[in-house]
């Protein structure tokens, strides 16, 4: 039986409490940490609720990039390969075509980390 | 106790420092009136000494800034005793640059070398210069004026002998350059896919250098002093060394530098144009901009690589830091701009094809 409240609630509502209760008493220069604190909240409450864009990019990267000798463990297995290859040249001949596949999965950890980066870069 | 006395700084290195001067000066005494420690900084530690020396030629009362290396730090910087000796070429060729007056080379007494130099005026803060009040004229007039510093610092040449601990580059400076931030990464061991395709594009579209001059190796809004909307000093040269002057230019303009004010190119500051005409002021040619925004990438490629190295500080355990860990998490901010600019300048380049 799932616990109540959930994992992102909590981070939500503790993270109001921070920035509307405590912040205003805390003095100038704690401002900084308080607001970094709230920012490490944020992205931990994204990351809960994030929907699983970021693994169909990755798949996507690796399913183009490798066909069917992708690993199904996702980026994470296969990210020192994908290094290596990029460096000995490998993929000298498509490197746009990568930069694409690799766009739309830095776009998904964006999506993660900071959501409105994306949005000044004009993409969503 | 005296109103002015105030010594929220290390009273220790103060005291040390007030004995130090006293010697170097042949003053009869050193009064230190206030130590405050400067903002800024997260490799080295600035202390602002406002002292007063009797007797010598060095009598009357003196704002100076001491440096020295706070506990943590890069491995890619340069000392203090380096630093000083850069400071004194940057003096030399006319950069403005805080005056370097005298070098602490430490044989145990305090356990780190320092240096002490005039205090410059103004305030190095990006925002007011970013989002504050000056207009157009002023911004260009501000623009103008760092090209010219650039130009200037550019001027110095190798070999320098006082500046012979700097390390030539391996190959052209951009070659160099890939080479050390593939060196860092491996270093560091956890394998970056978009760093790497942005590495390999730079490999294969690296210029070919045509000089290796003195470079300041982080020149970039909030590290230079503006006072009363001018130009008043170059600060922060740990990352100083020989390369492609336009690796200068190309950190100064890097998207990642701009405070969030990416149409305004240098710096979030203002346009290319008016540092061009500062730049060709001094140097008496035209700066070739068509290469700039390769070394803006590469800018950003560095800036990536010293995300990395900071939040792996937090991620090894070595200094466990909530701002370092948060670096951890801009990396994808950067990575956007690294793919983002590359294919700006590959759009372009098709388009003029």
């Amino acid at each position: 039986m799932r616990s109540l409240p959930t994992a992102a609630e909590l981070l939500k509502i503790a993270r109001e409490g921070l920035l509307n209760e405590l912040l205003p008493h805390l003095p100038k220069e704690h401002h900084y940490t308080a607001l970094m604190a709230a920012n490490a909240l944020a992205i931990s409450m994204r990351e809960i609720q994030a929907d699983d864009g970021q693994h169909k990019a990755e798949a996507a990267l690796l399913h183009e990039l490798y066909g069917s000798a992708a690993p199904d463990e996702g980026m994470d297995a296969l990210a020192g390969h994908l290094a290596h290859d990029l460096r000995a040249g490998r993929f000298d001949a498509r490197l746009d075509a990568v930069g694409e596949l690799l766009l739309a999965e830095v776009t998904a950890r964006l999506r993660v980390s900071n959501p409105k980066y994306l949005k000044q870069a004009g993409l969503n | 106790m005296d109103a002015n006395k105030e010594t929220t700084g290390t009273p220790d290195i103060a005291a040390f420092a007030a004995a130090f001067l006293k010697k170097e000066t042949g003053a009869d005494g050193v009064e230190i009136h206030s130590c405050k420690r400067l903002g800024g900084g997260a490799i080295q530690e600035n202390l602002a000494l406002d002292l007063n020396v009797t007797g010598g030629p060095w009598a009357g009362r003196h704002e100076l800034v001491l440096r020295t290396d706070s506990p943590s730090s890069l491995a890619v910087s340069l000392g203090r005793a380096e630093e000083f000796a850069v400071l004194k070429a940057a003096f030399g060729a006319g950069v403005k640059v805080p005056e370097p007056l005298w070098l602490h080379r430490d044989a145990g007494e305090l356990g780190k070398d320092f240096y002490l130099m005039r205090k410059a005026g103004g305030s190095a803060a990006a925002r007011p210069l970013v989002r504050g009040d000056l207009t157009t004229d002023e911004r260009d007039a501000l623009l103008f004026e760092l090209g010219g510093e650039l130009a200037k610092l550019h001027t110095v040449r190798p070999p320098v002998a006082s500046l012979d601990f700097l390390p030539l580059p391996d190959g052209t400076p951009a070659q160099s350059r890939v080479a050390e931030y593939r060196r860092l990464i491996d270093a560091i061991g956890r394998p970056q896919p978009t760093l790497e395709w942005a590495l390999r594009w730079l490999e294969l579209n690296a210029p070919a250098s045509t000089e290796t001059t003195l470079t300041h190796g982080d020149f970039r809004t909030g590290n230079y002093m503006v006072e009363n909307k001018h130009l008043s000093a170059v600060l922060d040269w740990e990352f100083a060394g020989w390369s492609d002057p336009m690796e200068d230019l190309g950190w100064l303009c890097a998207r990642c530098w701009r405070f969030g004010a990416w149409e305004h190119e240098v710096g979030g500051v203002g346009g290319t144009a008016a540092l061009a005409r500062g730049y060709a002021s001094i140097s008496g040619k035209p700066v070739d901009l068509s290469l700039l925004p390769y070394w803006e990438v590469m800018g950003i490629m560095r800036w990536a690589v010293i995300a990395l190295m900071q939040a792996e500080r937090h991620l090894s355990g070595e200094q466990p830091s909530l701002e370092l860990a948060l670096t951890g998490r801009m990396l994808p901010e950067i990575e956007l701009d690294l793919i983002q600019e590359i294919q700006t300048i590959e759009k372009e380049r098709a388009r003029h094809a």
